[in-house]
């Protein structure tokens, strides 16, 4: 009896090397980007958190920018501007 | 060009019963049994789109995946698709490989949504698609395959997989399969692709991250304003509330029929229904669907249930024996996600 040949239905992604800047070794006068990914009350939460961390940690400021929706990466402008003016990103936020 | 061959790692099993208990190893399933496709047909598959194996159907931006001819074909071969079927499925994967449609979102999201699929045009009848009797039902080839197809893609292929890249709650038997036609035959309306700008000679295949269907009965009323009433009632605080998504409305026969009577165009259908399914700032958020503390001018500020009125999406379809029809709430917001219409073409 012949055999029966399997086809795989699955496919690897394509890997994706990633980059990471170097950690800062402390948060003191640091500059604070917040990626608000609009879902309700997110921008309250990374507000308070980025206030903690300047009353607590030293932070110098932070600038809060919306992403155009919560199933999108951050969009190029806010990446633009992130990369000039902050040191650190706060952008994981979920529901 | 042949499917690929000597793939690493391929493997050989005995008997059809044995392929099958081998796809379900692997977990390469929905959890029903597939076809085991052949080398035959998968070509079959191929021809009748006319692509070759390695040829790109849509690529997912955010999983860096690219789904293929061949892959896709070896899919809806599992899901049971006759090869007459694979251009209706190459379409749907296009489109949920839209940016508009925002694949990351919907196949990942807590929301559980499905892939709603609206077949148009000539190609719906040619293929069988049903459009009447137990339209959300079992007991449809095309209906059960083609969406069954598009969602094996999402699994083996991009990888949406339960509790790791789709991180549905609940989820709702959609997502087994949701695909349907529109009666064209039977409709007074002109077909949604058609409103979208198509010829009725062409045919295409509309996409919706949509929740479960919710049906609506209303055997009482025999005006138009009275059936949407009820239709409205059950929508105005429904899934979507709060978020604006598209919502579908399905209107099957007898529906169909009395607004036919009175002359009611899918414009009048939706002006009324965007008109009365809004419900005031106060009350969306005493029932905590949107933040806030109620301050006066909360009660006469109005939120609309979707975004604008053409967001109600009027599909003529359902049988025609029966008082009831059906909504369908869209997943998250038209922002996130938003229908898509991609023409199917046939070589």
């Amino acid at each position: 009896m012949g055999k029966i040949r399997v086809f795989d239905p699955t496919v690897e992604a394509k890997e994706q090397p990633i980059t990471f800047v170097p950690r800062p070794k402390s948060l003191h006068n640091v500059r604070i980007g917040l990626v608000d990914n609009t879902k309700f009350n997110s921008d309250k939460l990374l507000i308070r958190i980025a206030t903690i961390l300047e009353q607590n940690n030293g932070a110098k400021s932070h600038v809060i920018r919306p992403k155009h929706s919560a199933g999108v990466p951050a969009h190029q402008e806010i990446i633009n501007e992130f990369v000039f003016h902050c040191d650190v990103v706060i952008a994981g936020i979920g529901d | 060009m042949s499917p690929t061959k000597g793939q690493p790692g391929h493997q050989e099993v005995s008997d059809t019963a044995e392929a099958i208990e081998y796809y379900y190893s692997r977990g390469w399933t929905d959890g029903l049994p597939v076809i085991p496709p052949t080398e035959t047909s998968i070509r079959s598959m191929l021809d009748a789109t006319g692509l070759e194996p390695h040829d790109e159907i849509t690529f997912i931006e955010h999983r860096q995946v690219s789904v293929t001819a061949e892959k896709t074909a070896i899919n809806a071969l599992m899901a049971g698709c006759k090869p007459e079927y694979m251009p209706v499925v190459v379409a749907a994967l296009q489109a949920i490989g839209d940016p508009r449609w925002g694949y990351h979102g919907p196949a990942t999201s807590t929301g559980g949504s499905a892939v709603f699929m609206l077949v148009n045009g000539p190609v719906a009848a040619e293929l069988e698609i049903n459009h009447g009797d137990n339209l959300f039902g079992p007991g449809f080839r095309p209906n059960a395959t083609i969406g069954r197809a598009v969602r094996l893609v999402m699994r083996n292929v991009i990888g949406t997989l339960p509790g790791l890249l789709d991180r549905s709650t609940l989820g709702h038997g959609g997502k087994y399969t949701f695909c349907i036609a529109e009666n064209e035959e039977e409709s007074p309306w002109p077909p949604l692709h058609v409103e979208r700008g198509f010829q009725p000679e062409q045919s295409t295949v509309t996409v919706m991250a949509a929740l479960a269907p919710h049906q609506f009965h209303n055997q009482l009323s025999n005006t138009a304003e009275g059936i949407l009433s009820t239709a409205c009632s059950h929508m105005r605080i429904s899934a979507g509330v709060g978020r604006q998504p598209q919502y579908v409305l399905v209107i099957a026969g007898e529906h169909m029929q009395v607004m036919v009577k009175e002359g009611w165009s899918k414009d009048d259908i939706r002006r009324f229904c965007f008109e009365n399914t809004q419900a005031s700032h106060a009350e969306l958020k005493r029932i905590n669907v949107i933040p806030g503390m109620v301050t006066p001018e909360d009660e006469t500020t109005m939120r609309p249930l979707v975004p604008s009125q053409e967001d109600f999406i009027v599909v003529a379809a359902g049988s025609k024996a029966g008082a009831c029809s059906a909504y369908i709430p869209g997943w998250g917001s038209k922002r996130s996600s938003e229908s898509v219409t991609m023409e199917i073409r046939r070589p």
